[in-house]
């Protein structure tokens, strides 16, 4: 064993024997620091709870009682210590996402009485980006009117999670000044194409209709942003904006017509039938089969004929969508789905067999004509 | 003859020192990835806070999802994992269960428990797969569709699933799989908030073995009693949260795990699905999607989220565990081969000029390097060429170092999840993080280098795998032997 396996100087053993020492005692510390976690983790968390339960009571009883936005602050600042304030605003937070009206200008009210706002802009002033989101997130739950200059300032922050959630926040303020501010911010040069802040629109549908409905009027040079704004007028079921979209229907971008044939059906009026009937015929599967989908969603009978028609299609989803159509036009459309079954065309009595099939799984009820 | 012993000695001198420094590198870059990792899951845990996943819920623009489970002799768990799949939170999705020509009883199991019904469905096959031999609805679920086709393989199954599903985004679970409620609505918000620039994301898999599982789902997370089970835990957490999440972190994600993996569909149908001659199909997508938007230029983003809980079975008993070892090793062999044009290659970024080379050198000769290693202390024993003072203290270095790694997976599954694991259950994987590393990592290199063999031997082979029933996880981990 006089040998080396390496060259076994003193010093590369005296290392290695350092080295497990360091390794046994960081395994230990790790070990340590693990079981510390735990045990200070499961601690903290069901301390936390207990205060979340007391807390909770407390704020649902000041709620639905008598009291005016004064008594409440009063109660909750005389109630609730020091130590409890974060669990406190997680409370109030919690049922801000479900209060609406005169009860959410209660909590609005307790948010700034109690000098949360005041906390959150400070943070939106001065905090690292991750506690900018978590504030701006707060105070748009808390619908801080207050807030709306500081969250406008943060639209210009490189940091993209800082900006959805100012927008997010700003769409829940929903004053007239902080819903302008995001409808400018989205129909700026930025492309933040987030469905999320569509969602929180949506949320504030009343506030943001008329905006829509005008910049559709209006018109865009970007495709993109025209194919969100006919989306969020569809999601809306927005009958006012009905003819806005319908002159999109012959806009030369393939998407937008086909995001407005979407949106026609999602708004569900008779008076697009005729313009979707048209769309039938349009150079594009995709519109085609929006249009077929969309007629079917608003039971336009007189497209029957139409949407037989169609089953022809070249496009295996067109001829889905058309027959999905027919399906939902009641005995009439059935009826020219029972035609379809004798069709010459192979995929085409496959597509009207697999609909009667489906329907007749679903409901129980044999569809197909036993002819 | 001295002149002789004095090359030899060199000679084992030099290859040890290599072999030293390869393990001391390959560990070190374990650690920097656990850091990354551990500073991304801190960063989503916030960010968790401030999503109200409601919103995401309600909202008309929601994506809706297909998720597609392909199933080959499955019979014992499906039911479980399809009943799990239809009870998920999220507002428009469907299940589409493909069966790939089972040859147990797993179609009339499904046609009894969900009351199947065949119906005519034409069906356009953008990407290619074997003959489909019938579709079946469900006349008790509205969103339950079951694909029935000859056998072609984990590939070709999810090919038919995505040509037959309707979803904007198309998720792949394993039919040994379970998700947790929110899994669909937690992996659906990166293609919610980039649409477009997400392209996939990955979930984490966490072994279900051992922990009690009822109504389809997991209600109490435990340890199982077998050695085969617990080590994989740690390997889980070390391999499938850590360093996965530390190469998302850098932009350079290579995997998304078979068992549960979200994928927009107009960009997997753009490059042509799964390819079916690989066992490594997950890595092979993946590599040809970096491939893909890099040379078309288009910016984009994988992501690897540490929330959304798959519930997985990891074998147990070392033959099973073998021979799925065998075929990772082999879909990394066949991926890497594939994209050879990528590695050390600039053009494609992170993952061409860092990731893939990492996988070459580390992942891929790994084991052989390791092995090699272990060849040469028997020959420098055999040489007495052998300083056993040295062999000890090195062996412990590197067996300290190894479990080091594995404490920091366990460290960072709980910051992950917000939940660390209970004192008792802490013990038992600080054991089994020595273990992982003295013991089954020597195991799992041999596997590992034989898939060499196989790799000419068996491509294309799956090995077969014996499966439990979800629902008795706990009782049959129980009864695993401790090996």
């Amino acid at each position: 064993m006089s040998t080396a396996f390496l060259p076994p100087t003193s010093s590369i053993i005296s290392l290695l024997n350092y080295s497990i020492l360091l390794l046994f005692a960081a395994i230990l510390t790790l070990i340590a620091f693990l079981a510390v976690l735990r045990v200070l983790n499961s601690r903290r968390e069901k301390a936390r709870l207990a205060r979340i339960e007391d807390i909770r009571p407390l704020v649902l009883e000041l709620l639905i009682g008598e009291h005016d936005h004064k008594e409440a602050a009063f109660e909750l600042r005389h109630f609730i210590n020091s130590g409890e304030r974060r669990e406190l605003e997680l409370v109030l937070l919690d049922y801000a996402r479900f209060l609406k009206g005169d009860e959410m200008d209660m909590l609005t009210y307790v948010f700034e009485d109690l000098g949360f706002v005041n906390e959150d802009i400070q943070v939106l002033q001065s905090g690292r980006n991750t506690k900018k989101a978590e504030s701006a997130f707060h105070l748009g739950r808390m619908r801080s009117a207050r807030s709306v200059p500081y969250l406008t300032e943060l639209l210009a922050s490189s940091n993209e999670a800082v900006v959805f959630q100012s927008l997010d926040a700003l769409s829940h303020v929903g004053t007239p000044e902080a819903v302008q501010t995001v409808m400018d911010y989205l129909m700026g040069e930025h492309h933040l194409k987030t469905s999320r802040v569509a969602e929180v629109i949506l949320e504030k549908k009343v506030s943001f209709a008329p905006l829509i409905r005008r910049q559709l009027a209006e018109g865009d040079t970007e495709d993109w942003r025209l194919g969100f704004l006919i989306d969020l007028a569809g999601s809306m079921h927005d009958t006012e904006a009905l003819s806005g979209v319908l002159r999109y229907l012959d806009y030369p971008a393939e998407q937008v017509r086909s995001k407005a044939a979407r949106a026609l059906g999602t708004i569900g009026d008779n008076e697009a039938c005729a313009s979707l009937s048209r769309s039938l015929g349009d150079s594009s599967a995709d519109v085609r089969a929006e249009a077929a989908v969309a007629l079917g969603q608003i039971r336009c009978e007189d497209s029957i004929p139409l949407l037989a028609g169609k089953l022809g299609d070249t496009v295996l989803r067109v001829k889905m969508s058309s027959a999905v159509a027919l399906m939902k036009m009641g005995p009439p459309g059935r009826d020219a789905l029972n035609a379809g079954l004798s069709s010459s065309e192979a995929r085409e009595r496959g597509v009207v067999a697999e609909v009667l099939d489906t329907k007749q799984v679903r409901s129980g009820t044999r569809e197909t004509d036993p002819a | 003859m001295i002149h002789q012993n004095i090359l030899v000695a060199v000679f084992i001198i030099t290859v040890n020192l290599v072999v030293f420094g390869y393990f001391i590198i390959v560990n070190t870059a374990y650690l920097i990835l656990f850091t990354l990792a551990f500073f991304s899951a801190r960063g989503y845990v916030r960010r968790k806070h401030i999503t109200d996943l409601d919103e995401v819920f309600r909202s008309p623009l929601t994506p809706s999802i297909s998720v597609i489970i392909p199933a080959f002799n499955e019979s014992r768990t499906i039911v479980d994992v399809v009943r799990a799949a239809l009870v998920l939170r999220y507002p428009r999705f469907e299940v589409v269960v493909v069966n790939d020509g089972s040859t147990d009883q797993m179609l009339d199991v499904l046609t009894e428990a969900f009351d199947l019904r065949r119906i005519t469905k034409v069906v356009e096959t953008p990407l290619p797969c074997e003959k489909i031999r019938g579709v079946f609805i469900s006349a008790s679920q509205d969103n339950l569709l079951v694909l029935d086709k000859a056998h072609g393989g984990k590939a070709d199954s999810l090919n038919a699933g995505i040509n037959v599903s309707n979803g904007q985004i198309l998720c792949n679970v394993d039919a040994d799989s379970l998700l947790e409620i929110d899994a669909l609505l937690k992996i659906a918000r990166p293609f919610l908030e980039n649409p477009g620039y997400a392209v996939a994301a990955g979930g984490v898999i966490r072994v279900v073995n051992g922990c009690d599982v009822s109504g389809s789902r997991v209600t109490r997370v435990r340890l199982p009693k077998g050695f085969w089970a617990n080590v994989q835990i740690v390997e889980y957490l070390r391999a499938f949260l850590g360093a996965r999440m530390g190469w998302a972190a850098l932009g350079g994600l290579l995997i998304v795990p078979g068992a549960f993996g979200a994928f927009d569909r107009a960009t997997l149908l753009e490059i042509g699905g799964y390819r079916q001659d690989t066992v490594g199909e997950d890595m092979e997508l993946i590599l040809r999607l970096h491939a893909y938007m890099k040379e078309h230029k288009r910016a984009y983003k994988i992501y690897y989220i540490p929330d959304p809980v798959c519930w997985t079975q990891a074998p147990v008993g070392w033959q099973q565990v073998s021979r799925q070892r065998d075929r990772w090793q082999r879909g990394l062999i066949e991926s890497l081969r594939a994209h050879e044009n990528m590695l050390f290659n600039p053009k494609y970024g992170v993952p061409g000029a860092i990731v893939m080379p990492f996988y070459f050198f580390f992942e891929m000769l790994g084991p052989v390097v390791e092995l090699f290693g272990y060849g040469m202390i028997i020959l420098a024993l055999l040489l007495h060429q052998l300083d056993v003072r040295f062999l000890y203290l090195f062996i412990s270095v590197a067996i300290l170092y190894g479990v080091i790694v594995s404490l920091m997976a366990v460290m960072l599954g709980g910051v992950a999840t917000g939940r660390f694991p209970r004192l008792p259950a802490l013990a038992k994987l600080s054991l089994f993080a020595v273990l992982d590393n003295a013991g089954y990592r020597q195991v799992n290199t041999w596997w590992r280098t034989k898939a060499y063999v196989t790799y000419y031997t068996r491509r294309r082979k799956w090995g077969h795998m014996e499966r439990s029933e979800l629902a008795q996880s706990h009782a049959i981990a129980e009864k695993d032997p401790v090996h």
